[in-house]
């Protein structure tokens, strides 16, 4: 995990263990508030002096601070454990996204994205494979890139490098990989989507397929539109509902290596795995079809859930550390950027072909 | 046993629907 090594904590065990992720929500609240106002500040600006800005949404100012704080005064002791809450956001918040999304919109979406899905899925694992063996990295550390790159990112790899029993060193520099380029897809992803012209579907769905970190999938999508985020984050649940199936698939393979857990019960292993959340997602989504909220009732769900988004942006920037990055050596990332850059080119392609096709 | 993160994201979304949907919460801004 990219986070500086800690201290010994003087003040933190003295909390009880309920009241020690306060200080670091609230630091998430503060850093994602400040990058709200920011927002509307910007835009407000330009509304007084008739000027034209570009539109810079909060979620990427929320990522700069936490950034910003996180690498030059460092995240203190203190706040490291509500900092680590960003995670439980994230997921509250897709459960609560799933207000806005009807299942038939989900079947709408689901024909084109499951084949794209199953697409990315085969391609990111071959390619990936191929090229960390052309750079000599070592197996464990090849399988947990490829899980990363082609299902969901730090997820993935922290539930691969239980499943395979892989070092701990290898998990971080997987992680390092896949953080660095998520970190810059954010950047990178909305200025070739506008400069190519694409529609909100066809944005989110390559978003949804070609970042791997769903946190910055998220981002990378809300950064173009409010549209285009709900298609990348169904396309993400899409690949993130694989989990379970890649993980067992890796976990079988380096048992057949004899370096792996023994599995007992496959479908057990599988349940564990499976990410709960996107239930949550789909049991909420199911009930905004049956009509179960009113208009008002799905704003403030809908409302809710950009808060706690809110609070997961300004958890990414935070436990972001440059120097752990640079410190993890140029090979994985090399493998990880060539990766990378060769998945989000092959997915841009085949979203590309999709969205001509199917009028995304 | 030990509940894992997902499902805690679960129950506390779950909660913020009850209390919206039984009106105790309304009107939540952004």
């Amino acid at each position: 995990m990219i986070t500086e090594t800690a201290a010994p904590s003087t003040v933190t065990w003295r909390l009880p263990s309920w009241a020690q992720v306060i200080p670091g929500t609230l630091l998430l609240l503060v850093i994602g508030l400040a990058g709200k106002v920011t927002e509307q500040s910007i835009a407000q600006y330009g509304r007084t002096h008739h000027v034209t800005l570009p539109n810079i949404e909060y979620v990427l100012w929320a990522i700069v601070f936490g950034l910003v704080v996180s690498n030059t005064v460092g995240v203190p002791e203190l706040f490291r454990r509500g900092v680590d809450t960003y995670e439980f956001w994230l997921k509250a918040g897709i459960v609560l996204l799933g207000v806005r999304f009807l299942l038939g919109d989900v079947a709408k979406l689901g024909g084109v994205s499951l084949a794209c899905v199953a697409l990315e899925l085969a391609g990111a694992i071959v390619f990936m494979t191929a090229l960390g063996r052309a750079f000599g990295l070592r197996p464990k550390l090849i399988s947990l890139l490829s899980i990363g790159s082609s299902i969901c990112g730090v997820s993935a790899i922290i539930a691969a490098k239980g499943a395979i029993d892989a070092d701990d060193e290898d998990a971080s520099y997987a992680m390092a990989a896949i953080l660095a380029l998520g970190a810059v897809s954010l950047f990178v992803f909305p200025l070739i989507g506008r400069s190519l012209g694409m529609s909100d579907h066809a944005y989110g769905l390559w978003v949804g397929l070609a970042v791997d970190n769903t946190a910055e999938a998220v981002a990378a999508g809300a950064l173009y539109s409010d549209p285009a985020g709900q298609f990348a984050v169904l396309a993400k649940t899409a690949r993130n509902a694989t989990i379970g199936f890649v993980v067992l698939g890796y976990a079988v393979y380096w048992l057949r290596q004899q370096q792996g857990h023994e599995i007992g019960n496959k479908a057990a292993f599988l349940w564990q795995k499976f990410p709960k959340f996107v239930l949550g997602f789909l049991v909420v989504s199911a009930l905004a079809t049956a009509g179960a909220f009113t208009r008002a009732q799905v704003a403030d769900l809908a409302n809710l859930s950009r808060w706690a988004f809110l609070l997961t942006f300004a958890g990414v920037g935070l436990r972001t550390n440059i120097r752990d990055l640079m410190k993890q050596g140029w090979r994985p990332l090399a493998v990880g950027v060539l990766g990378e850059c060769g998945i989000a080119a092959v997915t841009l392609l085949m979203v590309l072909g999709a969205a001509r096709r199917f009028a995304l | 046993m030990r509940v894992s993160l997902d499902w805690w994201a679960v129950v506390a979304a779950a909660v913020a629907i009850i209390l919206i949907k039984t009106g105790l919460i309304a009107g939540i801004p952004w």
